[in-house]
């Protein structure tokens, strides 16, 4: 059903760790996490559950900031580039189905943040 | 509408009478041609006469509003899927990720087809061997162009699409396009091709359908055009010799004599002009300095035809 799903996916890895925002862009949110703790996070600890506010509270906004952008923006932009760039046509005129390739893009934009969130959350331990 | 007269077998692609509006905008109107097997057959005009929509209704990815369309016996659009398999297609102005790289373009389209090529050996025939592991967006259009023809002839087509495959090149790398074309031809593939270059058609097509605002003008051999719209030829002699004009005007082929200069244009109908404007500098013993003939071509058919230039 998916022809080329797994192989397109991997292709659009490779070429979005090729993209000069590419790494950057999935290890800023955790630099900033980082940047942000450090500056607050010691002195404001929840008074009543003792867990720094940057875990119990910079931690989820960031998250789901972070998810929003992926999904509204990023996802969004790439299919817009590659609808102007005409890569989508060229594709209309291959076997890949278009649910193949959003669901390839989908992937590769829930799998960075994954990372960035892993990341995040082991740089959140050092305030546990 | 006439057709040349050759061995008719199944047609590849066979048009008949269709018909494309944007809103109000009519981009085709009542076309009809058909694509022999083996040939390379060419639809031209300039930009905006249809050329572009005409080919991606056959190509199944548009739909036309009235008409039908055969691709290999098959509909385009209800047999997309079997048709994919079979047919190449290379498209006007297409891009590709930026920082894709050849090989990986190569084997991405590869695995999208039951029975493709070998990618490497096609990457070396279309001399992109050194830029196998080059990004997209470092190849200069040339290499741009032929990665696509790799893309088109991946699956090893019945039927190749070309449209505007050398627009935006350079003369050198536009021959190297026709000779990769010839090619493709000679693996004993059908190519149908747009181009607004008549050059380009008159050197590569067997077959050109001329289209100007939608319709189709006349379709036949490029040579065959030629004579059939433009029988008249031109013969261009410099000379000193006062006389010659008026002798040059008395020969009976002879419908027009203009002079530039010492340059004398004498313009008449194929077949005697030449001998007799020969055999008149030989009698009268006309000194000539320079003496040339010159064909109409199919840009000349094509001002004929629609009565403006190609480029406006």
């Amino acid at each position: 059903m998916m022809r080329g799903l797994w192989r397109l996916t991997w292709l659009e890895i490779k070429i979005f760790l090729r993209e000069p925002l590419g790494v950057f862009g999935t290890l800023l949110p955790v630099l900033i996490f980082v940047v942000f703790g450090r500056l607050f996070g010691r002195q404001m600890r929840g008074a009543s559950t003792g867990i720094p506010r940057a875990l119990s509270v910079d931690l989820p906004i960031f998250t789901s900031l972070l998810i929003g952008v992926s999904a509204v923006s990023s996802l969004v932009a790439i299919i817009a580039i590659y609808r102007e760039g005409g890569i989508l046509k060229r594709l209309r005129a291959t076997p890949i189905g278009p649910l193949t390739i959003l669901t390839a893009h989908v992937t590769v934009k829930l799998l960075f943040t994954a990372v960035t969130l892993a990341a995040m959350m082991l740089a959140g331990r050092r305030y546990r | 509408m006439l057709l040349t007269g050759m061995t008719m077998s199944q047609p590849v692609v066979r048009v008949a009478s269709i018909r494309k509006t944007y809103g109000a905008a009519v981009a085709v109107d009542d076309v009809s041609f058909d694509v022999q097997p083996g040939e390379i057959f060419g639809l031209i005009g300039p930009n905006g006469a249809g050329k572009t929509t005409t080919m991606e209704c056959v190509e199944g990815l548009r739909t036309c509003d009235r008409g039908a369309i055969s691709v290999l016996g098959l509909d385009p659009v209800r047999s997309a899927r079997a048709l994919q398999e079979r047919i190449g297609v290379q498209l006007q102005e297409a891009q590709l990720q930026k920082r894709i790289k050849v090989r990986e373009a190569v084997s991405f389209w590869a695995s999208l087809y039951r029975k493709p090529l070998n990618g490497d050996r096609l990457i070396e025939q279309l001399g992109l061997i050194d830029k196998r592991n080059a990004w997209f967006m470092t190849l200069s259009g040339g290499q741009k162009q032929r990665l696509f023809i790799a893309l088109a002839l991946i699956n090893d087509p019945e039927l190749v699409f070309l449209d505007e495959l050398t627009t935006g090149l350079d003369p050198q790398a536009r021959r190297a396009i026709w000779d990769l074309v010839r090619g493709i031809r000679q693996r004993g593939k059908t190519v149908f091709l747009t181009t607004h270059l008549m050059e380009e058609a008159e050197r590569l097509c067997d077959r050109v359908a001329i289209i100007d605002h939608g319709r189709i003008v006349d379709i036949g051999a490029p040579s065959a055009l030629v004579q059939r719209h433009c029988p008249e030829q031109t013969v261009i002699v410099t000379t000193d010799d006062a006389s010659a004009r008026e002798r040059f005007q008395a020969l009976s082929n002879v419908q027009s004599v203009s002079s530039q200069g010492l340059e004398l244009t004498v313009r008449g109908t194929r077949g005697d002009l030449v001998t007799q404007v020969i055999q008149c500098l030989a009698e009268h013993r006309i000194r000539a300095i320079d003496f040339r003939t010159e064909l109409p071509t199919l840009e000349d058919v094509f001002l004929k035809l629609t009565g403006h230039a190609i480029r406006n």
